[in-house]
């Protein structure tokens, strides 16, 4: 039976404990009996007291009664009258006293009856003795009622105590008997419950013997085991030692480096910050100066406009010209026909003839004039539709370069809201940066409080080691002992 | 002010200065005498007409046609109330056809006749000197030209009228007649 050292223990202690209750018990019960049986025994004797009292008491009462009747000293009433009261008390506890028994009551309801004739009987001798004195009672049968009474009283009473005399020998036999059997039963008891425990003990002893043997030849291995981990154990942590100021080397050039990059970030983050506010600036000036392509546009369409009207503006010139031409040609022809009208005329006409010449003349000039005029409107025109052409050719090329600039102002829209993210982008690197090199310093100092832990567990495996070493001596020692008490159990064996 | 604004204010200028001398001058007259000529183009060449040899000149008269067997007569035209017959100098001169000609010349003539032309160019008045009986070139609108003048641009042939008036008198009568005189 593979039970535990606990087990065992608590199941000697039970059948020992067991044992004591079984002795105490059957001892406590076997006592009780010997106190209820003397209790009996003293009830008997008290209900025989009693009697012998309530019986003295009618002696008394008689004795006072004789008394007076005497002598007529009254004194002897007093004792008369004590012993009335001792009678009523002496009934009242000897009924009290056997409540428990029907039939010395039946006796006691029949001594009661004959009791109060005596005493009543007493009582008229005593009244007698007042009325007619000494010899008038002699002289009466008084006195002879009262032996027959008296005797009948003690036969009664004689009858009461014999029967309590019976109950009171065979309480007292049954109190003995009770006492030998609480004698037995203790130590009897305290014999059985002694080989019980020794055989118990004996029992446990062998058994936990045995298994405290094994046990202590498995910690006796173990600690031979845990010696070589703790060498072992011992061994790694110095190598852990030793790797861990390595680590703790390296977490501190890691986070000198995190800082300096925590450092190039926030640079980063301010120059980003400063291009931002650039950018932001350059879009202002982008957006001032599509307002200014934007007027110079106009400007190039109300100059192309404006050119146009003078392009018509110089087309009716050259109608109003024509008109002049045409005029002057009339005019000239006109003054053809003078100068042949005039010529005609003979001298007469000559001074005519004068006058239509310059007519002609000036008709020549204004048709010369007219086509200078023609000439100069042509250049005019033609400086006019050059212009427009020129014009509406910067006017294409501002338009397009409106349009270039729309996308230029656009690509610097992105390239601010880009830089915009790079900045936000560069902050939250700066950020994280830091974070980073908050968490390596607490990396750091979570290395270095490892490295310290690692030195404490070399040290404590030092201690290990030492611990198991002794461990070992004390499972040797201890098995020496084991192996010991076996022997010495084994030659008691063998001498038995 | 550009170099082209000061020189039409200093033409403007000698036009009206020249105009003002023109009437403050004397009248002078040349030595041997001038001549009138009326410079014209017929064919992209240049002509000149005597202008004693002319009644009138117009331009752009309504002209109607009629039926003639001579190509050279464009049509008719009314001038102050006569009915004047047309030719065309370019088809006479023996050019090929062109445009219809712009301008007319009345010619002084018992009856009046009219010969179209393209352009007039202008009315000269030049010295005796300047005409000459003989002209080296030689050209389909030689055949009625008598001499010619010299010019600043150069010699131009003198277009005779009478010629060309008995040449188109010759052509219109009728064919007995002519039949006659070429008995004759």
């Amino acid at each position: 039976m593979n039970w535990t050292f606990g087990r065992k223990l608590a199941l000697g202690f039970a059948i020992a404990i067991l044992t004591l209750l079984v002795v105490g018990i059957s001892g406590h019960r076997a006592t009780s009996e010997l106190i209820d049986n003397d209790r009996w025994v003293t009830h008997s004797e008290e209900v025989k007291r009693t009697l012998a009292q309530l019986l003295s008491s009618l002696k008394d009462a008689e004795t006072g009664q004789r008394g007076f009747l005497l002598s007529g000293d009254q004194r002897f009433l007093d004792l008369y009258q004590a012993g009335l009261s001792d009678i009523a008390k002496g009934q009242s506890r000897a009924r009290e006293l056997t409540s428990d028994n029907d039939l010395q009551q039946r006796r006691l309801a029949a001594l009661a009856p004959i009791v109060a004739s005596r005493l009543a009987h007493l009582g008229e001798v005593i009244e007698a003795r007042r009325q007619h004195g000494l010899e008038g009672v002699v002289k009466s049968d008084l006195l002879l009622d009262g032996k027959r009474q008296m005797d009948d009283i003690r036969a009664l009473v004689a009858e009461l105590d014999e029967a309590e005399s019976r109950l009171l020998a065979k309480r007292r036999q049954q109190s003995e008997q009770s006492a030998g059997a609480a004698q037995s039963t203790i130590l009897w008891g305290s014999a059985l419950g002694t080989l019980l425990v020794l055989l118990a003990g004996t029992v446990i002893s062998r058994s936990l013997s045995s298994q405290v043997g094994v046990a202590v030849r498995h910690i006796q291995a173990s600690s031979a085991e845990l010696q070589a981990a703790a060498n072992q154990q011992a061994t790694g942590a110095k190598e852990q030692a030793t790797a861990m100021n390595e680590v703790t080397t390296t977490i501190s050039e890691l986070l000198a480096t995190s800082r300096q990059i925590a450092e190039s970030a926030r640079r980063v983050a301010d120059i980003a910050g400063q291009t931002s506010t650039q950018a932001r600036t350059g879009d202002a000036t982008v957006a001032r100066g599509t307002e200014a392509i934007g007027a110079i546009k106009r400007q190039v369409d109300a100059i192309v406009s404006h050119m146009l009207e003078l392009g018509k503006k110089s087309q009716q010139i050259g109608a109003v010209l024509e008109i002049v031409s045409e005029l002057a040609e009339q005019t000239n022809i006109l003054a053809i026909n003078a100068t042949i009208e005039a010529a005609g005329a003979g001298d007469s006409g000559r001074r005519f003839g004068v006058v239509a010449d310059e007519i002609r003349k000036l008709a020549d000039r204004v048709g010369g004039s007219t086509k200078e005029i023609r000439t100069l409107i042509d250049d005019v025109r033609a400086a006019v539709n050059t212009t427009v052409m020129t014009t509406e050719t910067g006017s294409k090329a501002v338009e397009a370069g409106s349009d270039q600039f729309a996308v230029v102002a656009s690509s610097f829209g992105q390239i601010s809201r880009q830089v915009i993210t790079a900045t936000e982008a560069a902050k939250e690197i700066e950020l994280s940066t830091k974070q980073q090199a908050t968490a390596v310093e607490q990396v750091n100092v979570a290395i270095t409080s490892v490295a310290q832990a690692s030195k404490e567990s070399e040290v404590s495996t030092g201690q290990t080691l030492r611990t198991a070493s002794e461990l070992a001596s004390l499972s040797r020692e201890l098995l020496k002992l084991v192996q010991a008490q076996q022997a010495n159990g084994g030659a008691r064996r063998v001498a038995s | 002010m550009t170099d082209r604004d000061i020189e039409l204010e200093a033409t403007a200028a000698r036009l009206r200065t020249t105009f003002d001398a023109s009437f403050a001058a004397p009248q002078l007259a040349g030595a041997g005498g001038d001549v009138d000529v009326l410079a014209i183009r017929i064919a992209g060449h240049g002509y000149a007409l005597r202008l004693s040899e002319v009644q009138a000149v117009h331009a752009e008269r309504k002209l109607t046609p009629v039926p003639s067997p001579l190509p050279a007569l464009l049509g008719l035209v009314g001038v102050r109330g006569l009915v004047v017959p047309v030719y065309d100098l370019r088809l006479m001169l023996g050019y090929a056809a062109g445009p219809p000609p712009r301008w007319l010349a009345l010619a002084r003539a018992a009856s009046p006749i009219g010969f179209a032309f393209e352009a007039f160019e202008a009315h000269w008045r030049l010295p005796v000197a300047a005409v000459v009986t003989e002209m080296t070139s030689t050209g389909d609108g030689q055949r009625f030209a008598r001499g010619g003048v010299q010019t600043d641009a150069g010699p131009r042939s003198l277009l005779h009228l009478p010629s060309l008036i008995e040449s188109v008198t010759k052509h219109a009568r009728p064919n007995s007649e002519r039949a006659r005189e070429e008995r004759r």
